[in-house]
């Protein structure tokens, strides 16, 4: 089965007033199972899936002790090596559709690309694998999709459709960066439960990046918790929301829910926080 | 309907729509964004309008700042009927106030915070303008050393609380909010549900607050409008959405699909 095993992985950009560390010396070790990282905007969640697929770009650095999926150095490859392994072994799922698809090409085609270009099938079954790659998740009318240009399809078929390109070259792993955020909430729990149930049945590893902790708890086996490029807290996501972590406290408390109406929502203690990363690293 | 909608006539409306259908583009091409939504809203209520992208929830707040003009039915704010043919009143424009989405996008980059803060009082000849843009920015916790910086070197949501700061210094009477905090990070979003409680505490100012999060309305407001597709298919009072007890399929589909505004023992559970 296919691992993935991260020691030390941290990721520099230079500044005016000296290098940051966006990523912290990150471990991470997993195997077909579903990680969810959380996280605020700037914790370094996003960084570290760019980081595991060689994508930090210059002038941002990215070293690690260890960085192996299936037995392939993922710190030593050159523009061939990655271009074996982005999309064929590990494949990645952005935010957005609308800036994810090529506008002027037909989806049909975006969604055979990688099917053909890692060899997985010939062009002369390329259409029907992609019909039945889109039926597989969740789209009604093959046919018109796979004929259809980007702009002509909403948000929900748009991700379902990336998801299409994601899986039609079989990678063991699928990271997803804020998969359904950009969706409306109603097409959010479909595009997550079809992506759950297809990880699944391919026996998948799935590396969930978002700011949501309890979506990341309803669909993730284990939660990492980030803050400032930290990893501060690491537990099995159905022990996420009994956490005694000051910050992951702090995050599910600050949600409303309507159970207190009007009355002033918890915040989180940024100081305190400070304090405990600093402890943690030492 | 529900019994929430009708309300004791002793307090005095501040909103009143009834029949407002909203129309964009033309000929063909003509899009029914909104479709006869009746709705009231009473002085000093927190209303909430909850729906999914492109119910027409943001469409009803832009009629009722006067942005857009395709229009008609039966509308009334603080007791001015509107018309779609005229622009509204200056004395309007000052009791009603709108903060928008995305704290990136609704302040002019070139502008300082005071510029911005002091534009819309210099318009409506407002007098003692300085104590005022400097009690504004206090009142919103950011503090005149605030004053002079520019957008970009302000966080979203300090960008955020700018935009409700702008709002403030023209004393308005009624806040027309479109999804104030869904750019933001959730501590982030919680310091900002805050500080608007605190301004509807200390000022009583009127709330018609629109959001896709359940969660967030439930928090803030009094009553519900539930929209769908350009309808207002159920209006009721929050807590009942918290108490799970709503009555229209697709506010039940709403509750099921916001993570968010479940308890956290069913998330765990399901």
């Amino acid at each position: 089965m296919a691992e993935l095993l991260i020691e030390d992985l941290t990721v520099t950009y230079p500044t005016a007033t000296g290098p940051v560390d966006v990523v912290k010396s990150l471990s991470l070790h997993m195997g077909a199972e579903r990680i969810g990282i959380v996280g605020e905007s700037g914790s370094g969640k996003s960084m570290t899936a760019r980081a595991v697929l060689g994508l930090v770009r210059s002038p941002g650095k990215t070293t690690a002790r260890h960085m192996v999926y299936d037995g392939i150095d993922l710190t030593r490859q050159d523009s061939a090596g990655w271009r074996g392994i982005r999309g064929r072994r590990i494949g990645m799922v952005l935010q957005d559709p609308k800036f994810s698809l090529n506008p002027v090409l037909r989806i049909g085609k975006q969604i055979a690309e990688a099917g053909l270009l890692h060899g997985v099938f010939k062009s002369g079954q390329a259409r029907a694998r992609v019909l039945e790659m889109l039926e597989t998740v969740g789209v009604d009318q093959p046919g018109r999709v796979y004929d259809a240009y980007p702009h002509q399809l909403s948000g929900g078929i748009g991700q379902r459709v990336m998801i299409a390109a994601m899986m039609i070259a079989e990678p063991g792993l699928l990271i997803a960066d804020e998969p359904t955020s950009a969706l409306d909430v109603m097409v959010r729990g479909q595009v997550l439960e079809m992506m759950d149930r297809e990880i699944r049945k391919r026996g998948m590893g799935l590396l969930m990046i978002s700011h949501d902790l309890k979506m990341v708890a309803h669909f993730c086996d284990r939660v990492l918790v980030m803050y400032r490029g930290q990893v501060l807290e690491s537990c099995a996501a159905k022990d996420l929301f009994q956490s005694q972590h000051p910050y992951t406290r702090g995050l599910l408390n600050c949600l409303p829910t309507g159970q207190n109406p009007g009355q002033a929502l918890p915040t989180i203690d940024r100081k305190l926080i400070q304090e405990t990363a600093a402890h943690h690293v030492q | 309907m529900s019994s929430e909608t009708s309300l004791p006539s002793s307090r005095e409306a501040a909103i009143h729509c009834a029949g407002l259908d909203v129309f964009y583009g033309q000929g063909t091409a003509r899009h029914h964004a909104v479709k006869r939504a009746s709705f009231h809203v009473c002085k000093g209520e927190s209303f909430g309008i909850v729906g999914g992208s492109g119910s027409g929830k943001s469409t009803i707040l832009r009629v009722l700042a006067g942005l857009d003009g395709d229009w008609q039915g039966d509308v009334s704010v603080l007791g001015h009927r509107r018309l779609a043919s005229t622009a509204p009143q200056r004395d309007y424009r000052l009791k009603v106030q709108m903060i928008f989405q995305d704290p990136f996008g609704s302040l002019h980059p070139r502008h300082t915070i005071d510029h911005c803060l002091t534009e819309a009082m210099r318009c409506h000849g407002f007098d003692r303008i300085e104590p005022r843009v400097v009690s504004a920015l206090d009142r919103v916790g950011l503090g005149r050393s605030f004053r002079f910086r520019f957008p970009h070197q302000l966080s979203g949501g300090q960008r955020q609380r700018v935009a409700i700061a702008r709002a403030l210094v023209l004393e308005p009477e009624v806040l027309l909010l479109d999804e104030p905090t869904s750019a933001l990070d959730a501590s982030i979003q919680a310091e900002v549900l805050n500080l608007l409680l605190e301004v509807r505490r200390d000022l009583g100012t009127t709330f018609l607050f629109v959001s896709h999060d359940l969660g967030v309305i439930a928090h803030m407001c009094d009553r519900v409008a539930v929209m769908r597709q350009g309808e207002v298919v159920e209006t009721l009072a929050a807590a009942r959405i918290t108490a799970g007890e709503v009555a229209h399929p697709y506010t039940r589909e709403l509750l099921a699909n916001c993570y968010a505004a479940q308890p956290v023992e069913s998330a765990e559970a399901a």
